[in-house]
Parts: C-alpha cells; sequence; structure tokens
C-alpha cells in the first residue's frame, strides 16, 4: 500500500502548476461559459494550447503523437487543471471519444482523427440522446441505411453538448431497421462531420440563460462509409466502455475543483464580516464548510482508487457508475452548502472581489440541476451498481 | 500510489478471516457480552500465539516487526468478527506507547509479556470535564520530595477492569505526563460503565496513588504532543475495524436481498432495495479508501492530523448509514437479538463515539482548513 506520489510525480504537478501560473486560464477568450471547469466554460484558444504542449494525447500511443503517460500523469494534470478551473468543458469527453477510437478504431479513422484531437484542433460532441431516447438508449430512431458509397442518417438527437462549438459528433444510429433484430444488435457508432449538407445544430436556451445543449437534426446525411467506428450494429457491446470512461474522466476533476471552491470560501469565510463576527466563526457556517471537506475527499479517493485500478489493467464492473453517483451526489450538496453560506449575500452587488465567486456561486448551483442527469442518471448508475456490481437479481 | 494489499497482508487478512470464523461464532460473541470480564482469554491467548498481539512490535520484544499498516488490516477483521476485548486497549494504547516513550527497562519488562498474551494494558486519558483535550485535566500528579500522587478521576479506560497496566495522562507542574500505573496500586479504583455494545469501559479513581520517576513514560510534560499521537493511531485503528464491520454488513444484507421473497420475487429485484444497497456499497469504498489511507500515513509516520480526522468524522457517520440501510432492507428479522445484524449497529454506534465523535473530528478539520 502507498498512498504517496513518486518525486517524478510531484516534478510533473509542479511542472502542470507553473504552465497554469505563465498562462493563467481566466485570461483566455471563452466561447461558452464563463468560469469553471465542467461547468460548461470552453476556449478554443486555451484547449489548442494544452494540445501544443502535447498534454491532450498524453497517454496515447507515440505513432498518433502521444507520450504514453501513465493514467496517473493523466489524473494529476486532470486535478492541477481543475484546481485552476480551465475553460475546457469538453476536454474529458473528447478525451473519453479520442479513447474510443484508439480502443475500436481502424488505422486509417486513426490516423484521420486523433493527430487533430491531440493538437486540440477537433472537438468532438456526444451525441447519443434523442427526445424519445434518454436513458432508454436503445429506444433511438435515428437510422443510418448503408448504401454502396455512405450511411444515409436521418432523425434527430438533443441535449448534444456543445455541438454548436464542435466539429465531428460521436454520432448513435440504428443501422439494422428489422423489427426481429435484438435492439442491442442494430445500433452503430459513427463520427459525423458537423459540415456534411444536411446537418442542422439549433443551440437550445438553457436554464442558465445561455446556450450550452443543441438540438441536431439530420436530414439525408451522407456519412462516408469509413467514418463507422468499430463494427456494424455492435456500437451497444462498446458502448459500456465508451460511457465508463465518459462517468468517470469526465467527474475525475471534480473533487478537486470542489476543493478548490472550498478554499476560496474559506477565505471569504476568514475575510467577511456579518452582524459583527467573521463568517468562519459562525458554528452554521464551519459546519457547512467541514461537511464539504469531509464528502469531497472521500469521493476523491473513491476516484483515486479507480484511476489505479486503470492503470494496472485491472476490470471495472461497478466502479464507474459508482463514482458518477458520488460525484454528483456530492457536487449537489457541495453548492446547495455554498448558496446557503453566502445567503442573501450570494446577491450581493458585484463591486468588490468576491463578485466573481458570488457570480460563479449562483451559477455553479444552477448546473447541479444537471449533473446527476449528464452521462446517465444517478438512477441509472445505481441500478447498474446493484446489479453489475452486487449481483442482484435484475427480475 | 498504490491501493493494492501486499502478499502477506492478503495472507494477514485470509488467516484472520478464517481464524475468527471457527473460533468465535456469533453465538460466543453475544455469550461474552454477559460476561462480566468481557473477553475470553483462551482466545486471547491464541491470537498471542499466532503473533498477532506482538504483530507490530519489535522482534526483540518477541514481536513480529510488522508495521501499524499490517496492523490496521488485521483489526478490519476483528470489527468484521465482532471480536470483543482489550486488543486496541493493549496493543495501540497501551504497547505501543511504552515502545515509543519507555526506558529499556521499561520496554523489556513489558513488551515480550504483551506479545505473550499475558498482560493487558490500557491507557486513561478522557475525564468528566475533558473528553481529549489535555488542557482541561483534572487529574494531577503532585511531585512530592522524591515521587508523585495522582488523584482525579478518568472515564471511558477500555479494558480496565481487566488490564494489568494503566498509563495514565495527568497534569504535572507546566504540563501533562504520562505515567506507567500497575493497576492493582494502593488507590487505584476502577468501575464498569454503562455499556451499549460489547465494550467494557470504566471509571478509575486515583486516590493518592503513589509514583516515582521510574514510573514515567516519555518524561515530564512530554504528555500533550504525545496525546495527539496516541489519538491519531487510535482513531485510525478504530476506523479499521469499523471498516470491517461495515464489509460484513453490506455481504450480509446482500446475501438477504437475494434470498428473500415478497411479493414472488427476491426483495434485491426492487429497485428501492437495490439503490439502499448501492448506497452502502458506495459510503463503504469511501470508508475504506479514507482509512487506508489514514492508517498508511500513520504507519509512514508522516503528518495525518487532517486525512485521520478526515477519515474518523467520515467512517463515524458513514458506518451508521450503513447499519441502518442494513436494517431497512433486513425488515424486522434483524430486530431480533438472535440475528447478527444489531451487534454491528452497536459497534457503529460506539465506534463513532470513541476516540473522537465526528462532530470532535469536524472541528479538527476545521482547524487545518485554516478556519
Ligand atoms: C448537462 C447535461 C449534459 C448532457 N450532455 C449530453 C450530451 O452531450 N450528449 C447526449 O447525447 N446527451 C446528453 N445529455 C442527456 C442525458 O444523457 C440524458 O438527460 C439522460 O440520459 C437522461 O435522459 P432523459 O433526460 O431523457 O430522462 P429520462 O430517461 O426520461 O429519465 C427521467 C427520470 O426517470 C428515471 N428513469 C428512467 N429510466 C429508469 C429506470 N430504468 N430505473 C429508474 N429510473 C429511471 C431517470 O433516472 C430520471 O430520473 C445531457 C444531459 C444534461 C442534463
Ligand atoms: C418494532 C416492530 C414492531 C412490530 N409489531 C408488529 C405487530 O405488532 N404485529 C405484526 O403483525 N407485525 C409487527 N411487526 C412486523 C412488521 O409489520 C413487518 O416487519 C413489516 O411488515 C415488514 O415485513 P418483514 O419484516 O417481513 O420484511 P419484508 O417484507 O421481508 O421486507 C424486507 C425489505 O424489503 C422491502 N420490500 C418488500 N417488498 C417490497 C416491494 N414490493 N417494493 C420495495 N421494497 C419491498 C421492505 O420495505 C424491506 O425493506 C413489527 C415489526 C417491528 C420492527
Amino acid at each position: 500500500m502507498d498512498f504517496g506520489f513518486t518525486p517524478e510525480q510531484e516534478a510533473w504537478r509542479r511542472e502542470i502548476h507553473d504552465f497554469l501560473k505563465d498562462n493563467p486560464p481566466e485570461k483566455f477568450p471563452t466561447q461558452s461559459g464563463e468560469d469553471s471547469w465542467g461547468h460548461g466554460a470552453f476556449s478554443y484558444e486555451f484547449v489548442r494550447l494544452l494540445g501544443q504542449k502535447g498534454w491532450i494525447p498524453l497517454t496515447w500511443p507515440k505513432k498518433y503523437g502521444g507520450s504514453e503517460r501513465s493514467n496517473m500523469d493523466l489524473m494529476i494534470l486532470f486535478e492541477e487543471l481543475a484546481w485552476a478551473r480551465v475553460p475546457w468543458a469538453a476536454g474529458a469527453i473528447c478525451w473519453s471519444m479520442a479513447n474510443s477510437i484508439l480502443d475500436m478504431g481502424s488505422e486509417e479513422l486513426k490516423q484521420e482523427f486523433l493527430p487533430g484531437i491531440g493538437r486540440g484542433e477537433t472537438i468532438l460532441w456526444l451525441a447519443m440522446s434523442e427526445p424519445d431516447a434518454g436513458s432508454d438508449l436503445l429506444a433511438l430512431r435515428t437510422t443510418a441505411i448503408e448504401q454502396e458509397d455512405c450511411f444515409l442518417v436521418n432523425g434527430q438527437k438533443v441535449w448534444s453538448s456543445l455541438a454548436h462549438l464542435s466539429q465531428y459528433g460521436f454520432l448513435f444510429v440504428r443501422t439494422a431497421t428489422d423489427p426481429n433484430t435484438p435492439k442491442w444488435a442494430s445500433i452503430s457508432t459513427l463520427l459525423l462531420d458537423k459540415s456534411l449538407p444536411g446537418v442542422t445544430v439549433q443551440p437550445m436556451v438553457s436554464m442558465l440563460g445561455d446556450v450550452f445543449h443543441t438540438e441536431v437534426f439530420l436530414d439525408n446525411v451522407r456519412v462516408p462509409k469509413r467514418h463507422l467506428l468499430g463494427e456494424k450494429n455492435q456500437a451497444v457491446l462498446h458502448l459500456a466502455k465508451t460511457l465508463e470512461f465518459d462517468r468517470f474522466w469526465a467527474r475525475f476533476p471534480k473533487a478537486r475543483f470542489c476543493q478548490r471552491i472550498t478554499h476560496d470560501l474559506v477565505q471569504y469565510a476568514k475575510e467577511t464580516r456579518v452582524d459583527g463576527e467573521l463568517l468562519s466563526q459562525q458554528p452554521g457556517v464551519r459546519a457547512k464548510l467541514v461537511e464539504s471537506a469531509i464528502e469531497i475527499e472521500a469521493c476523491r479517493q473513491v476516484f483515486w482508487n479507480i484511476g489505479w485500478k486503470l492503470d494496472k489493467g485491472m476490470p471495472l464492473t461497478y466502479e464507474a457508475s459508482a463514482a458518477k453517483v458520488l460525484a454528483d451526489d456530492m457536487g449537489l450538496r457541495f453548492f446547495d452548502r455554498g448558496m446557503q453560506i453566502m445567503g442573501a449575500y450570494a446577491y450581493a452587488p458585484e463591486t468588490d472581489k468576491w463578485a466573481a465567486l458570488r457570480k460563479n456561486m449562483r451559477r455553479w448551483y444552477l448546473w447541479t440541476a444537471g449533473d446527476s442527469l449528464a452521462g446517465g442518471t444517478s438512477e441509472i448508475a445505481r441500478n447498474t451498481m446493484a446489479t453489475t456490481g452486487l449481483g442482484l437479481p435484475r427480475k | 500510489m498504490d491501493f493494492g494489499l501486499s502478499e502477506q497482508q492478503e495472507m494477514l487478512k485470509k488467516t484472520a478471516r478464517d481464524f475468527f470464523k471457527t473460533e468465535l461464532p456469533k453465538t460466543a460473541v453475544k455469550e461474552i457480552a454477559k460476561d462480566p470480564r468481557g473477553y475470553p482469554p483462551e482466545l486471547w491467548k491464541k491470537m498471542a500465539d499466532l503473533g498477532w498481539v506482538g504483530l507490530a512490535l519489535p522482534e526483540q520484544y518477541g514481536g513480529s516487526g510488522a508495521s501499524f499498516m499490517d496492523l490496521t488490516i488485521l483489526m478490519e477483521e476483528m470489527g468484521r468478527a465482532c471480536l470483543p476485548g482489550p486488543f486496541l486497549s493493549t496493543v495501540i494504547l497501551g504497547a505501543m506507547t511504552v515502545l515509543d516513550l519507555g526506558t529499556d527497562e521499561q520496554k523489556s519488562a513489558i513488551l515480550p509479556r504483551v506479545a505473550r498474551g499475558e498482560l493487558v494494558l490500557t491507557m486513561a486519558i478522557a475525564e468528566p470535564h475533558a473528553i481529549y483535550r489535555s488542557d482541561f485535566f483534572e487529574v494531577e500528579a503532585r511531585h512530592v520530595a522524591h515521587h508523585y500522587t495522582v488523584s482525579g478521576t478518568k472515564l471511558f479506560v477500555t479494558d480496565a477492569h481487566v488490564a494489568d497496566y494503566i498509563i495514565v495522562a495527568a497534569k504535572t507542574k507546566g504540563g501533562v505526563t504520562l505515567f506507567l500505573v500497575d493497576a492493582r496500586s494502593p488507590g487505584v479504583s476502577c468501575s464498569l460503565l454503562p455499556a451499549m455494545a460489547g465494550e467494557r469501559q470504566c471509571e478509575v479513581k486515583f486516590d493518592g496513588v503513589r509514583l516515582t520517576r521510574a514510573d514515567m513514560l516519555g518524561g515530564v510534560n512530554r504528555g500533550k504532543d504525545y496525546l495527539e499521537k496516541v489519538m491519531q493511531r487510535a482513531a485510525a485503528a478504530r476506523c479499521s475495524e469499523m471498516v470491517g464491520g461495515a464489509e460484513q454488513v453490506l455481504e450480509m444484507t446482500i446475501q438477504y436481498a437475494k434470498d428473500r421473497i415478497a411479493f414472488g420475487k427476491a426483495i434485491g429485484t426492487y429497485q428501492a432495495i437495490q439503490h439502499h444497497c448501492a448506497n452502502m456499497l458506495n459510503d463503504f469504498d469511501e470508508s475504506r479508501y479514507m482509512t487506508r489511507r489514514a492508517a498508511w500515513l500513520v504507519s509512514e509516520g508522516l503528518p495525518c492530523a487532517l486525512e485521520v480526522s478526515l477519515a474518523k468524522a467520515w467512517v463515524g457517520q458513514a458506518s451508521r448509514r450503513i447499519t441502518s440501510l442494513g436494517h431497512e432492507v433486513h425488515g424486522a428479522i434483524a430486530f431480533q437479538h438472535d440475528h447478527d445484524m444489531h451487534l454491528y449497529t452497536k459497534q457503529a454506534v460506539v465506534g463513532e463515539a470513541s476516540f473522537g465523535s465526528s462532530a470532535y473530528h469536524a472541528e479538527v478539520v476545521a482547524k487545518e482548513l485554516g478556519l
């Protein structure tokens, strides 16, 4: 057992830290969201800079531009980026989709996509959900009929995050339309070029008042055959893995992100006096901050444990689902406490140094309404934990 | 970073699990709870023969030279088995303190006999008006001529009624000092306190107990800082027991959910039950990794004040949630004495309160956060 980091890992952490000091994330223009990791902020410029550093393909094989580093190194990178609250909302998602390409793509497909993703120039979005296929994803209706030279795609996707800023969709489609074929053997993954004729991306305004999701309409889109990822009709078998990556990596930085905000809130509480008393001396405020600190660390340890398992190549069963539930429940309670700590002052005039924290807290709180749904709902994840993880009977 | 157990740790865990399965059925645990001694000396002797009492003591004192981490892996199994008796008090509170602070004579006199299972030790810290903060101690050791006299009342002293030696933390001029007191010394009296699980806690009164410098552990006024270390060790060890207990609760609850039929189906098919079980699993995993990290830091002698308190605060609450859901899934059957579930429920509740409640450790966390 060893819960420490090696000197090389410590040095790696410092290297990232120094890089972020030289390139303060808040100085980059953003095209979406305002602040924070994973809560919608996105900056092309920042993501490309990460690409230039070679940090997007960190763990990939050398021949695709990677440097074959360990998952541990990637986790350290993610934690530092989260602490600095960098604007790369789609980062982890892109990373997990790139992993799927590495995993099941043809050599041709890897050569076509990976270098661009690695440079931070190709951004992908996840196009799974449909109006009548959310949790029950296999009910999806978008079809892709194989023709001589292409797949002819018709249908509609919804909740496609950041598609308006991306170039390619990771698209789930029905390729076998015979009603006697079981659903699990009828779905395929296509890499959808957004600029193809027949693709319409319609931004959706969220409850925060800005655009994060889009609706994607597909009208006789001719997707070249080489953009089929993995075997035809076999996407469901791969889906578990794609989602596992998504659930794990997209949430891995959350604990560290929340620790950063706790750090800021502690500072705020130590400098803010209400009714003659510092907030940091008020028992209710202290209790909320401490509860958060404890819960965040509990969550973080589970994520590191899973990362360690991934690194060792150990099989995962329920872990990614468990991590998703933990992180999203934790976040929900965390931002709720954050709002309570600020109380009425969450809406104070935006003139002092805490203005950004207040404004972000209001945004982050609203975001938690979506967190437990994104990437598959927490109920579905608990079902997976109980059946796949604990072996409880399905019927 | 490496979350895995070593081969030896896996072996130790397995041996301990098998041993307790045969040597300590739950019927025996329930019987022992009625025995005023609170533990079976024969079992204690067998554990000593297996090298467990002296596991983390150096070989020169008859121990096996294993680490604190190894010890906590063993203690997970003790928690799973609901082992009653003075293991934590003798080993963690007593022997490790003597090892750290004792003179060569003290170590040679005490430790080999501990390892052989011949001595029970404990430590007296808390008082009626001071749970663990030594600034508020009232038990005092007065320096009179060439000796010290100790007077006052200590509370929640685990296993003092069967202890051969009690390490007492007493106020001395300018600080706190630890003394190794023969439990049969004139002026020491002990009475059992109310118990929830099979634990034995005592009120120990010191009435002018006469001691000399040779009975001191670690010198004058060395006690305050050292007590922090004792607390960290004990809290980490307690968490390990609670994690072992929680694992057993999780496993028996899953098994029950698979076996129990209601409305023509196993209750484990109902989503309400499935989600209870999933929540138990998450609480358990978090508890285990928090605890192992804290124990590892203690074991390595690294700074661990924050991590131990994070773990104890979390595990205290999480194990209660786990037992509470365990009861829910079991229905009324687990409300009965014959069932084993309540042993864990009680163990979790007592564990939460010992060596710093969740509230106590939350305050440590607050300080560590800079609040
Ligand atoms: C912030 C955010 C980002 C998203 N990003 C993307 C994206 O990039 N790409 C994409 O394709 N999709 C995305 N989604 C969509 C997301 O995957 C779906 O919202 C999710 O799968 C749930 O589907 P639904 O909203 O249709 O809810 P429904 O499936 O209709 O579920 C409604 C409720 O019923 C529960 N429920 C459903 N089935 C069961 C069951 N079997 N057992 C127990 N409870 C059940 C659900 O848990 C939920 O509470 C995003 C969603 C959000 C909120
Ligand atoms: C303190 C106490 C006093 C009692 N007093 C009396 C009394 O005076 N007289 C009397 O006759 N009985 C009494 N009972 C028994 C009580 O009514 C039953 O315990 C209760 O109905 C549950 O039945 P069970 O214990 O067999 O659990 P089970 O029915 O086996 O249930 C086990 C678990 O499965 C869950 N479960 C079962 N079916 C479903 C489902 N369809 N969907 C979701 N979850 C499900 C339950 O909620 C529970 O969590 C008492 C019980 C207690 C604890």
